[in-house]
C-alpha cells in the first residue's frame, strides 16, 4: 500500500515532469495561454499515459525487446487517436484550440519514457497509478503555468474577468511570455526544493 | 518572391520554435555548444525534408485509398498519426543506415543525432501540416495578386524554410548559451530557468518580425 | 509465462499483432465517433452561416452555395422564393496570417452581422477584430448596419472608417475582406470595386441592381437569359456547387 501510494505521488511532486524531469516542453508552453487550456491538454496526456502505460504493463512479455519502441509508438499513437477523435465528436472547441497538439501528444517524451522506465519493468496496478501520478503532475504544472499566464497576461482566471484586460501585461499570452513565465516558476520550484 | 515570402514568413516571422513551440526538447537539450547545435540543425533539416514529402505522398494515397473504396477520401484519416510516426521512425533508421554506408564522414558529424531526431515533435508537427490543406494554407503567406496552392512543392519549400528556421533559432540559442556559461547566475535559476529565459528574450527580439511577411 | 526471445518470426509476429489490433480499435472509434463529429462540423458551418443572416436566419432556407475563383464561398439565403440575403465566407491577409470572416449582408447589401472564424492576429491588439466592428459605442467602426459597396477603407487610407487603435494592418485586413464578400455576391454583375474611398459610383450600382430586381433574384437557377442577361449571368454561369437546401 504504501508502495502504491508512493509510485502515486512520485509524479506529482517529486519527479514532476515539467518542474523537475523537463519533459514535453513543447505543449507546456504551447497550450498554456489560459488555465483552462493548459488543464484540458494536461487531461488529454494523463488519458494516453495511463491507457498506455497499462496496455504495455500487459503486454510487456509479449514484445520482443528488440522491437520494444516501436510496438510502444503503435500503443501509444493508437491511444492519442481515440482522444483525438473523442474530442473532435464531444469537445470540439477544445479540440480547435489545442489543435496540432493533440497528435503531438505521440512525441512527447513522458509518454514514451514512462513506458520505457515505468511500464515495461511492473505490473498492471503500478503502471496505471505511475501513469494517474505523472499524469496529475502534469495537468497540475501545466493548469498553474496556465494560470499564472492567463492572469497576468488577460486578467483573468479560468475565464472570470479579475481586473480590467487593458491593464494587463500582453507579453504573457504571447510566445516569449511563456519561456519567461515558465523560467520563473521553474526557478521558484527549484528554491523550494533546494531548502 | 511569393516564394521568398514562404522562406521569410517560415523562418523569421513564424519561427517553428520561438513562436510556434515545435521541438523545444533538442531547442533545449542540445544547444550548449554551437558545434553540436549546427550538426543537429543539418540532421533535422534532411529528416524533415524527406519525411515531409514521404507523407505527403502517403497521405494522398490514403486519400485516393479512402476515395476509390469507400468513396470518401477522409476514410483512412484516422490511420493519420501513427502511420506518420512509424513512417518518420523507419525513415530516421533508413538514413542512419544508410548515411553510415555512404558517406560515413557525414555519418560521423550527425549520426549521434539522428536517434534523437524520431521523438522531435517538429517533425511529425510539420508532417501534419503539410498533410493538411486547411492548415498548410494558413501557414503559407498570400499576397493580393498570388495564392499559393495546395501542392507538393509549396508543402516541401515550407518544409525546408522551417527547418532552415529550426536551425537559425538554435545557434543563435547556442551562441548565447556559450557566453552564459561564463556568467554568473542565482543558484535557482542555475540550468533549465536560465535557459528558458533566454528562449524568452530571442523570442522577444523575433516577434519584431512580426507583420513582415 | 517466460519473456518472449528476440527472434525475427517473435519480432514480425508481435509487431504485426500489435498493428493489426490497433488498425481495429482505430477504425471502431472512427466508426462509432464519425457521425458525431461529421454532425459537430456540419452543425458549426450552418450556425456561423445563420448566425450573420437577417433576422438570425429565421425561417431562410440556404438555396445555392457558390464558391468563386477567389475561393470565397457564398451562402445564398431565400425565405419562400424571395432573396432575403447572404452569408459570404471570405478571407484576407492579416498582420500574423490569413483571416477568416463570415460576414452577412442582407438584399440590400447592408451589413447585417459578421463572426472572425480564424485569424492569427496578435492577441490584445489584433484580435480585437472580433468586437471592433461590431461594437454600437464606437460610431466611427461600427460597421453593421450599413450599405456594403466594396469601398470600406480605414481612414489613413482616406476612407471613414477607424481602424483598431495601433493594428493598423489588421484592419485594414479586414474591411478588405468585407470588401472581397461584397464582390464576391455580386460577381459578373458587372460591378467593380470602387478604388477611391471617398468617390462612389451609385448609378452602375443602382442600375445593375435595377435590372435584376424582380426578374432574376431567386429564379436564377431557373431562367434569367431574355432580360436579365449581362447582370445576372454569374448565377446561370456558375453552376451552384452544391444543391442542399439547409433550414436552420
Amino acid at each position: 500500500m504504501n508502495n502504491a501510494l508512493k509510485t502515486l505521488t512520485n509524479g506529482i511532486l517529486k519527479e514532476n515532469p515539467t518542474f523537475a524531469l523537463v519533459l514535453g516542453m513543447c505543449p507546456t508552453l504551447a497550450t498554456t495561454t489560459s488555465a483552462k487550456n493548459g488543464m484540458f491538454m494536461g487531461l488529454a496526456t494523463l488519458f494516453v499515459l495511463v491507457c498506455s502505460n497499462v496496455v504495455i504493463s500487459m503486454l510487456k512479455k509479449l514484445i520482443p525487446d528488440k522491437v520494444r519502441i516501436p510496438a510502444f509508438i503503435v500503443v501509444i499513437a493508437t491511444f492519442v487517436t481515440i482522444v483525438q477523435f473523442l474530442l473532435k465528436a464531444y469537445a470540439p472547441a477544445v479540440d480547435e484550440q489545442l489543435g496540432l497538439f493533440i497528435p503531438l501528444i505521440v512525441v512527447n517524451c513522458i509518454v514514451l519514457g514512462r513506458a520505457e522506465a515505468f511500464a515495461a519493468k511492473n505490473s498492471v496496478g503500478l503502471s496505471a497509478l505511475d501513469g494517474i501520478g505523472m499524469g496529475l503532475g502534469f495537468t497540475l504544472s501545466l493548469t498553474v503555468l496556465g494560470l499564472v499566464r492567463e492572469f497576468l497576461g488577460s486578467g483573468m482566471i479560468f475565464g472570470a474577468k479579475i481586473y480590467d484586460g487593458s491593464y494587463a501585461t500582453l507579453i504573457f499570452v504571447l510566445a516569449p511570455g511563456a519561456f519567461i513565465a515558465l523560467a520563473y516558476l521553474m526557478a521558484i520550484v527549484n528554491k523550494i526544493n533546494k531548502k | 518572391m511569393v516564394y521568398f515570402l514562404i522562406f521569410v514568413s517560415a523562418i523569421l516571422v513564424n519561427n517553428i520554435v520561438l513562436s510556434q513551440f515545435l521541438g523545444i526538447c533538442p531547442f533545449l537539450g542540445v544547444s550548449k555548444k554551437i558545434d553540436t547545435a549546427l550538426g543537429m540543425s543539418a540532421a533535422v533539416a534532411f529528416v524533415l525534408t524527406v519525411a515531409t514529402v514521404v507523407t505527403y505522398l502517403l497521405q494522398q494515397l490514403l486519400n485516393y485509398m479512402g476515395q476509390e473504396i469507400f468513396g470518401d477520401p477522409n476514410t483512412f484519416l484516422f490511420l493519420q498519426t501513427i502511420l506518420f510516426i512509424l513512417v518518420i521512425a523507419a525513415l530516421v533508421q533508413m538514413i542512419e543506415i544508410m548515411l553510415k554506408k555512404v558517406s560515413p564522414s557525414l555519418y560521423q558529424a550527425l549520426g549521434v543525432f539522428l536517434p534523437l531526431i524520431t521523438t522531435n515533435c517538429c517533425i511529425l508537427g510539420v508532417a501534419l501540416i503539410v498533410a493538411d490543406p486547411a492548415q498548410l494554407m494558413q501557414k503559407l503567406p498570400s499576397t493580393e495578386e498570388v495564392t499559393l496552392g495546395y501542392n507538393l512543392l509549396n508543402g516541401t519549400l515550407y518544409a525546408l524554410a522551417t527547418a532552415i528556421g529550426f536551425g537559425l533559432a538554435l545557434v543563435l540559442f547556442a551562441g548565447i548559451r556559450e557566453q552564459l556559461a561564463l556568467a554568473k547566475v542565482p543558484k535557482a535559476m542555475q540550468g533549465t530557468p536560465v535557459a528558458l529565459l533566454t528562449a524568452g528574450l530571442l523570442a522577444m527580439a523575433f516577434m519584431g518580425f512580426s507583420g513582415v511577411a | 509465462m517466460e519473456k518472449l526471445k528476440s527472434s525475427l518470426p517473435n519480432m514480425m509476429l508481435s509487431l504485426v499483432l500489435i498493428c493489426v489490433v490497433a488498425a481495429g480499435a482505430l477504425a471502431g472509434v472512427y466508426l462509432l465517433t464519425k457521425t458525431t463529429i461529421a454532425k459537430q462540423e456540419a452543425d458549426k458551418q450552418k450556425a456561423a452561416v445563420f448566425s450573420v443572416l437577417p433576422n438570425g436566419g429565421e425561417g431562410a432556407v440556404i438555396k445555392d452555395t457558390i464558391e468563386t475563383e477567389k475561393g470565397l464561398t457564398v451562402y445564398r439565403a431565400y425565405i419562400d422564393s424571395t432573396f432575403i440575403g447572404a452569408a459570404v465566407k471570405t478571407k484576407a491577409m492579416g498582420f500574423g496570417g490569413n483571416q477568416e470572416i463570415m460576414v452577412g449582408l442582407d438584399a440590400e447589401d447592408v451589413i447585417v452581422n459578421y463572426q472572425i472564424l480564424k485569424h492569427q492576429e496578435t492577441p490584445g491588439l489584433g484580435d480585437h477584430i472580433a468586437d471592433w466592428f461590431n461594437d454600437s459605442t464606437k460610431v466611427k467602426s461600427y460597421l453593421l448596419g450599413r450599405k456594403a459597396n466594396g469601398s470600406f477603407a480605414v481612414s489613413k487610407d482616406g476612407g471613414d472608417v477607424d481602424a483598431i487603435t495601433a493594428a493598423t494592418i489588421s484592419s485594414r485586413a479586414f474591411l478588405r475582406a468585407i470588401n472581397e464578400a461584397y464582390l464576391a455576391l455580386h460577381e459578373g454583375e458587372g460591378i467593380e470595386a470602387v478604388t477611391s474611398a471617398t468617390e462612389q459610383h451609385p448609378d452602375s450600382v443602382a442600375s445593375a441592381e435595377h435590372h435584376c430586381e424582380g426578374n432574376c433574384e431567386g429564379k436564377c437557377e431557373h431562367k434569367c437569359q431574355g432580360k436579365c442577361q449581362g447582370h445576372c449571368k454569374h448565377h446561370c454561369e456558375n453552376q451552384p456547387v452544391q444543391e442542399t437546401e439547409v433550414t436552420k
